[in-house]
């Protein structure tokens, strides 16, 4: 029942031929498909290394030291197993707008679990908001993509974004670097840039997908308004008009930037969405085409 | 079209405030759109400030036209729009009939006034519309509903023919009051107040008629001649001798010539021929003297009689009792020019030794001295020794003043003096149960006391021939209470009236307890009364004696003469008479409060859904809705993606 809520069938079809990329090369154990610059146990030839004490004799190439008498060692490429980690936030800024931002990323969330799922990566799904939630790890094929969609469906929208204080708990959770997607709407009350910055310079390769309402990004009203932050409870009273539409607009795609440029630095991808989107239409147009999947 | 339980104007102003009511409400709190966003931070960018914070403006014109039109409806409806003409709404009347004593004159005809009035009242009945609604009102001295509102002519009929006079007089402005008030309060539009009767009524010249008053007179002007009123007043010199008074009055428009005679006890008593001009109002003088008591019985012939009950009435007149009063004194001298002032006191004075302790019953006094054995009867002991006294001595004391009388106690009724000198006096403590009626500046002097199952007694601390008061006036009317007190029923009343049933208002003293009071008619049925003033009043709708009961005392009124206002009403030639032309109601009113009601409702529910819906309404692009689980109201808007 949680999949078919989620997710259609059709759409899990199309989800089957897909993989999850990251650019990065993460050390890390055989069983992975995509390629890393670490040497390893690999099969395909990487380089030629001086020998040094300690090295495997198995992979000295003697045919060199016949002809060279010097030892040098083979190094070979692998496709490490990288953990791919899922923060989904659930907080209430989530659920403004018409069309709620916190179902499309549970749907968003729950294709890129399957997709993974499909490739055997390892995911963690870890909701978020002021703090890390309950994570849920799943893996080992497509068979096991029930509990994530029940997972998924029991989360609730609650809270205050704190973007600092996840990013904080993240990196003492979870030491082994590898890929961390993102699903959020990166709207709260402090900023997000320096905490993903953290995130980065700890070794993790972001993914960061950007979801908005029409509402969020282009305010249909017009008058007095009194706004009430969803969050904070804050409100505000302001008259509203098409030149401040405008205004408004302009700052929140230079909050998009912002954030674009803090994932693009460090090597990693960002995608912005309008949740007028079909959830499809996200996965095999913007996600594909910043390569999050291919 | 009309409105049916206000007028436009109400309506109007209904309306109006009501519509005031919804804009503010709208303007507080519609006017400017709640948004609820995922953050502000944006919005302070394109922050402007507001223009005027204090000139609010209607954002939702479609809800607001809705909601007052909804509520223009609902009060169309509580109004009760009808559609047709006000003339088709069938409308309430009032017929007044009179039922008072006059009412059963009879004219030259024969006929009395009352069948006249009924035939009237029942022509009348005929010609309402159908759909108009009749209540009858009985008016004599006091108005009283008959029916309620009925459109049935056959309970109505019925209700008119078992009517019949009464024999108090009619006060046809408070019916007309009464009439007017029913109409005010019976919902729907009044209609006529139709009077039926000859209009002789109480206050006449103060009577105002209302706008939409009918009358139905009685053409018919009988001849009468009738008695007001039969007064007994006993001598002052002669006790035994009653001095009779008879009030005959001539009704009619013709002299006419009165022969009045009274029997007592059946036998002729006095008889006078008195000549009386129209309207005139006579006295007949007789002199009666009797001891015993019996009926004494007035009539009256005439050549107009067209009233019977008003030609004869009786009255039953007390006896003149004797009270023994035994007097035991040395000094009988001194007594007896107290006591024979009292016609009805049959006294025997004897010496203290040979006293008999009121062994006949009646009352006793001593004489300055206690008695060996225990008064069979009332006692007053005057100035009693100290050892014995029946109230204990606290003190004697002499040349002392009188100051103080029990206000309310009989025994003290009329006494104002506060100097009475005392040559020599005893100051009693007042034993438990009785009273200290009069009081020097050392205690009190005279006490009296009632016990349960004793006779009464009263001693005085001084003797009343003394020196210093034998030729006080207050002293024979200190005596005459104190044996009045003792024996109330040794002393009728002086006077006797035969008067008029309807309004009585009898004094009572001014400390009586309402809870104590009684108002009983002659066959022994309670009457309701109220007491105001030190006076009860009732009412007695019939002839017959009333019973005024008090603690220890009782009044009887002989109310046996009819109550006959002695004017007649002249109503002002505005106001319409007869029969009216037969009325009908071709065309009928339809009724539309339902239909407006309903879509008042409808209104109100299509604003709800549209403009406040709840968990899964629709959602109009613009307007506000309720997210589910959130409570707080959001704004919706579609737009293509």
């Amino acid at each position: 029942m949680a999949t078919q809520a989620l997710i259609d069938r059709k759409f899990l079809e199309k989800l089957e031929r897909l993989t999850i990329r990251w650019r990065k090369s993460f050390p890390g154990l055989v069983g992975g498909h995509n390629s890393s610059r670490f040497a390893g146990p690999g099969q395909e030839f990487l380089d030629h290394r001086h020998f040094h004490h300690g090295d495997d004799l198995r992979a000295v190439n003697w045919r060199a030291y016949l002809r060279l008498e010097k030892l040098f060692l083979k190094m070979f490429q692998i496709e490490p197993r990288v953990p791919v980690r899922l923060l989904l936030d659930t907080s209430l800024s989530m659920t403004t707008g018409s069309a709620s931002k916190f179902a499309y990323a549970r749907r968003l969330a729950a294709a890129l679990a399957y997709v993974g799922l499909v490739r055997l990566d390892t995911m963690v799904i870890v909701p978020f908001s002021g703090t890390l939630g309950e994570p849920h790890t799943c893996s080992g094929g497509r068979h096991r993509f029930s509990p994530v969609a029940d997972f998924l469906t029991a989360l609730t929208p609650h809270g205050q974004t704190d973007f600092l204080q996840v990013a904080r708990q993240f990196v003492n959770r979870y030491m082994q670097r590898g890929l961390l997607v993102i699903v959020s709407d990166f709207l709260s009350a402090q900023d997000c840039e320096k905490p993903l910055q953290y995130l980065a310079e700890f070794g993790h390769e972001l993914f960061l997908v950007q979801l908005w309402a029409e509402e969020d990004r282009t305010p249909p009203w017009d008058g007095e308004l009194e706004l009430l932050d969803v969050e904070t409870g804050q409100r505000l009273n302001l008259d509203f008009d098409a030149e401040a539409r405008l205004r408004y607009t302009e700052e929140f795609d230079t909050h998009g930037d912002q954030v674009q440029k803090v994932a693009l630095r460090n090597g990693g991808r960002y995608v912005g969405i309008p949740t007028s989107m079909p959830v499809e239409d996200a996965i095999f147009g913007p996600i594909h085409s910043a390569q999050g999947l291919r | 079209m009309f409105l049916f339980n206000l007028s436009l104007a109400e309506f109007m102003a209904l309306f109006s405030i009501a519509s005031s009511v919804v804009i503010a409400l709208y303007l507080l709190d519609r006017s400017r759109r709640k948004v609820i966003v995922a953050t502000l931070r944006f919005w302070s960018a394109a922050r402007r400030p507001v223009n005027s914070p204090t000139q609010r403006r209607i954002r939702q014109w479609p809800s607001l036209l809705m909601q007052l039109a909804a509520l223009g409806c609902l009060l169309l409806a509580i109004a009760q729009l009808r559609w047709g003409s006000r003339d088709a709404v069938g409308r309430d009347h009032v017929l007044i009939l009179d039922t008072s004593a006059w009412m059963s004159a009879r004219g030259a005809d024969g006929v009395p006034l009352f069948e006249q009035a009924r035939a009237q009242a029942l022509a009348y009945l005929r010609v309402i519309p159908a759909s108009d609604r009749l209540l009858i009102l009985r008016a004599d001295a006091l108005a009283t509903p008959l029916t309620s509102f009925d459109t049935d002519h056959a309970k109505l009929e019925q209700a008119l023919r078992s009517a019949q006079p009464g024999e108090s007089g009619l006060d046809l402005s408070q019916a007309l009051d009464y009439a007017r008030l029913l109409q005010q309060r019976s919902g729907r539009p009044p209609g006529e107040i139709i009077y039926a009767g000859a209009g002789r009524t109480q206050a006449a010249e103060a009577l105002s008629a209302p706008t939409n008053l009918r009358l139905l007179p009685v053409k018919t002007r009988p001849d009468n001649v009738g008695m007001r009123r039969i007064g007994l007043r006993r001598s002052a010199t002669d006790a035994e001798l009653w001095h009779v008074l008879v009030s005959v009055r001539n009704y009619g428009g013709r002299p006419q010539e009165a022969e009045v005679a009274i029997q007592f006890g059946r036998a002729p008593a006095g008889f006078r021929r008195i000549p009386l001009a129209p309207g005139e109002e006579r006295e007949a003088s007789f002199e009666l003297r009797t001891r015993a008591a019996g009926l004494l019985e007035a009539r009256l012939r005439s050549g107009g009689n067209g009233l019977v009950s008003d030609d004869r009435a009786v009255l039953e007149l007390p006896a003149l009792a004797w009270i023994p009063v035994e007097v035991c004194s040395d000094q009988p001298q001194q007594l007896r020019p107290l006591l024979d002032a009292h016609p009805n006191l049959q006294m025997q004075f004897r010496s203290p030794f040979e006293c008999r302790n009121g062994q006949e019953g009646g009352i006793v006094i001593y004489d300055q001295f206690i008695p060996s054995a225990a008064p069979q009867a009332g006692a007053v002991y005057l100035n009693p020794p100290s050892a014995g006294s029946p109230a204990p001595v606290r003190a004697s004391v002499s040349n002392t003043r009188l100051e103080k009388w029990l206000a309310g106690h009989a025994i003290a009724a009329g006494m104002r003096r506060q100097d009475l000198l005392l040559d020599s006096a005893r100051v009693f403590e007042a034993p438990a149960g009785c009273a200290a009626v009069a009081e020097t500046e050392q205690g009190p002097v005279l006490v009296a006391c009632s016990p349960a199952d004793q006779p009464k007694r009263v001693v005085l601390g001084f003797h009343p021939m003394s020196a210093s008061l034998r030729y006080e006036l207050a002293v024979p009317l200190i005596f005459a209470n104190i044996l009045r007190w003792m024996q109330p029923q040794g002393f009728p009343p002086s006077e006797l009236v035969a008067s008029g049933v309807g309004h009585v208002s009898v004094p009572v003293s001014s400390d009586a307890d309402p809870a104590r009071l009684s108002v009983t008619a002659e066959d022994g049925a309670a009457l309701p009364f109220s007491v105001h003033n030190g006076a009860v009043r009732f009412l007695s709708a019939r002839a017959g004696k009333v019973r005024v009961k008090e603690a220890n005392r009782e009044s009887i009124h002989s109310l046996v003469l009819p109550e006959i206002p002695e004017q007649v009403w002249d109503a002002p030639a505005q106001l319409r008479r007869g029969l009216p032309g037969r009325v009908l109601s071709s065309a009928s009113s339809r009724d539309l409060w339902r239909w407006l009601a309903l879509l008042g409702g409808l209104l109100l529910l299509a604003e709800w859904l549209l403009f406040a819906p709840g968990p899964s309404g629709t959602r109009w692009p613009g307007f506000p809705v309720r997210f589910p689980g959130k409570g707080v109201e959001q704004t919706s808007m579609r737009r293509a993606s």
